[in-house]
């Protein structure tokens, strides 16, 4: 669909030649490869991938793709763009797969599904982070802070610095301004404007000076 | 005389190729013989070949440095072509004249490959055999890359005139605004009635009906369509087809009918019609064609599934499993007979889909997969061939599977006018960029080994990120095409036809299984 949308794009057509190797679909990974052969800068690429592929056509000794493979999802539903069980296939298929974690935690917050993002917080201790990512403990204190509830993480604390800069944007929002978020706007975008406090309630992000 | 003294005097005379270029087998005194025969791609060794089929181009797939092919048969001048790549390029009229000298013989390549290791290397013959019967002059088909959904994406329909590589544009979706060109449909693979689908951006689902060089606009949709032998009607379905992705397996798109049925278009009076036998409310009624003789029609028939469209992907499509009916037809009363069945899901444990009838009347070759009306998004579907004479005889429709179907979806096939052809659609070698695949059927049903529709290029397809689907058989070019046919389609002129209902729909439980038409 990428290459119906943008055209046949150098970019798109290694994506697409690297994904049918992993999903065993050599014959059309073939073909990206040939497409890809005929550019200017990633020819050598698709030559040696095609190579690799006579040598051995269903690619079972590179460890890469091997690796890939063991992460396909098995169970079969309806793809919905907007739902998350894809996501938490993934993980069920392999827990340590951490950019399937930071898609479904990305996925909960930008839906505003909190409760589902808390409860999936415990899967940090599957993976080798230190202390918890800035914009999950943002997230933490936010949902703490709204359903006055306290969230525990096995071995893990938020950090002082967080709830530092949560207090702080608090009093600018209540205390500074009394709550009206279109006159704290341009005050807490210059400070929190990569926070999720600030996406959270202006649905922005990015807007730190 | 010094080599670059040579080069001189050819180039100065133009007389060309330079020394030391041209080989040909009399020179090779001394090689190596290997019996096993050469790889070449694509494969054409040891089948039966088309004697009007464009040159067999392809690559030798053995390393080497210089590479000598000699072409030969029981008649006329043996010729040789030689090349410094692999490629192998193979000149037009020389291949014609001998494949039209040896109708029925055996047609042999003689492969010589000079390797860096063993000098000049002979390779086993490759031998295939030319076929008595013509293979019908053009080839219809789309180009379109995989997905169409949801980005609407280019499809074209073009022509191909099989004894040579030209190709040409009947109708593209981008160039003349369309959103989306559909199925075309031949009468007995003449191309001077035509029935093509189109969908338009500002207009909706029309179709264009083509007739002895004229182009019209029928300002209806139609599915998929037969031409009764007469040509004096058009039987067509109407479809509602979801489209959805799943999340596992390799093949990720698919879809199911929701609801279908039967109707007819009448050329005379450009009525459409239907009848409460090919419309049932209970049934699903699908892949219409009509036998040789235009007596009978066959369709695909499932029973009304009331899928739970609340529970996604739709829970129950992959329990749909379609008949093989017939139904008889009475030309000069209009008249319908009663469905029977032919071959029952049931039975066959699989889903029948795509029949087609050998214009000779003999044959019926259709699909069968795992479920669902929609074989090409399946890999398990395969082609399967019934002998209608034999089941005229006996009463029993016997089918087998063919010996050419791969661990890929085979679908979309269609026959030649002389019914010695088919053309079909296979993800064999690409997977999702499907290619056409002709065969040779003899007159005892055997099926041979297909070739790929051939390129100039032997490497065409090695790149090339179009999928070609619904290849048609023809024997003549379409005479109206392109701008001409672009400017019908976008006409306010259209030839409008009242139609018993509009669409069908899957509120069946209401009592009112079709809208009825506006």
């Amino acid at each position: 669909m990428c290459i119906e949308a943008n055209g046949q794009r150098p970019l798109l057509l290694k994506r697409l030649a690297f994904v049918n190797m992993v999903k065993g679909n050599i014959g059309a990974a073939s073909v990206y490869l040939g497409a890809l052969k005929k550019t200017l800068f990633d020819a050598d690429w698709a030559k040696d991938r095609l190579e690799k592929i006579e040598r051995d056509p269903n690619l079972s000794t590179d460890e890469e793709i091997q690796q890939l493979r063991s992460m396909i999802p098995t169970i079969d539903r309806d793809f919905q763009p907007t739902n998350d069980n894809i996501l938490l296939d993934l993980l069920d298929k392999n827990r340590h797969n951490r950019m399937a974690f930071e898609y479904l935690e990305a996925f909960y917050l930008l839906t505003n599904q909190h409760d589902k993002f808390v409860e999936n917080l415990v899967r940090l201790n599957d993976f080798d982070y230190t202390g918890i990512p800035r914009v999950y403990e943002e997230a933490i204190l936010l949902y703490s802070y709204t359903k006055k509830t306290k969230v525990e993480i096995p071995g893990r604390e938020i950090s002082a610095e967080s709830r530092e800069r949560f207090n702080n944007f608090l009093k600018v929002l209540f205390g500074k301004y009394g709550g009206d978020k279109k006159a704290a706007f341009y005050e807490l975008a210059g400070t929190y404007g990569d926070s999720y406090f600030f996406y959270s309630a202006y649905g922005l992000s990015g807007m730190k000076q | 005389m010094s080599k670059k003294v040579l080069i001189f005097v050819s180039v100065f005379f133009g007389i060309l190729p330079a020394y030391g270029d041209q080989i040909c087998s009399k020179n090779i005194d001394k090689y190596e013989t290997i019996e096993r025969s050469a790889r070449i791609s694509p494969d054409y060794n040891s089948t039966v070949i088309p004697p009007n089929i464009a040159p067999l181009n392809f690559m030798v797939k053995e390393e080497g440095s210089r590479y000598l092919v000699k072409i030969y048969s029981q008649n006329g001048e043996a010729f040789e072509v030689f090349s410094k790549s692999a490629k192998i390029q193979i000149p037009e009229g020389k291949w014609h004249k001998l494949l039209e000298k040896n109708k029925g013989n055996e047609l042999h390549f003689d492969i010589f490959v000079k390797t860096n290791t063993h000098g000049w290397v002979r390779f086993g013959t490759i031998t295939n055999k030319i076929a008595g019967e013509d293979i019908d002059g053009y080839l219809v088909y789309r180009r379109m890359p995989p997905f169409h959904y949801p980005v609407k994406s280019r499809i074209g329909i073009y022509q191909r005139n099989l004894a040579g590589f030209d190709e040409k544009l009947v109708l593209d979706s981008r160039r003349y605004n369309a959103n989306c060109v559909n199925c075309h449909t031949f009468c007995l693979n003449q191309p001077n009635k035509v029935l093509m689908g189109v969908r338009l951006n500002n207009q909706g689902a029309k179709t264009l009906l083509i007739e002895d060089g004229v182009a019209g606009k029928i300002g209806a949709k139609f599915g998929y369509t037969t031409w009764h032998p007469s040509g004096k009607l058009a039987v067509y379905s109407i479809n509602n087809l979801p489209v959805f992705f799943h999340t596992a397996g390799n093949d990720v798109i698919d879809t199911f009918d929701l609801n279908s049925a039967l109707m007819y278009f009448v050329t005379d009076s450009k009525t459409i019609k239907t009848s409460p036998e090919i419309s049932r409310k209970d049934r699903q009624e699908t892949w219409p064609v009509w036998s040789a003789d235009g007596q009978y029609l066959y369709f695909c028939s499932a029973p009304m599934m009331r899928l739970d469209q609340t529970k996604a992907p739709y829970e129950g499509y992959n329990k749909v499993k379609y008949d093989l009916v017939r139904i008889s037809y009475d030309l000069a009363n209009d008249k319908w007979g009663k469905v029977e069945t032919v071959l029952s899901a049931a039975d066959t444990g699989r889903s029948i889909a795509m029949p087609r009838t050998s214009p000779d009347g003999r044959w019926l070759m259709f699909c069968m997969c795992d479920y669902g009306y929609f074989p090409p998004w399946q890999k398990n579907s395969d082609l399967y061939l019934m002998d209608l004479k034999v089941a005229g005889q006996t009463d029993r429709y016997k089918y087998r599977h063919l010996e050419i179907n791969s661990d890929k979806s085979e679908a979309g096939h269609s026959w030649s006018s002389n019914s010695r052809w088919v053309v079909f659609s296979s993800k064999r070698v690409h997977d999702l960029f499907t290619r056409s695949y002709i065969s040779y059927v003899d007159e005892s049903g055997k099926v041979y080994k297909p070739i790929v529709l051939p390129q100039k290029d032997p490497e065409f397809y090695e790149s090339c990120l179009d999928a070609f689907n619904t290849p048609e058989f023809a024997v003549g070019p379409i005479a109206v095409i392109g701008e001409k046919l672009a400017r019908v389609m976008h006409s306010d002129n259209q030839i409008s036809v009242d139609t018993p209902f509009t669409m069908a729909t899957p509120k069946t439980e209401k009592n009112q299984d079709w809208q009825e038409a506006q």
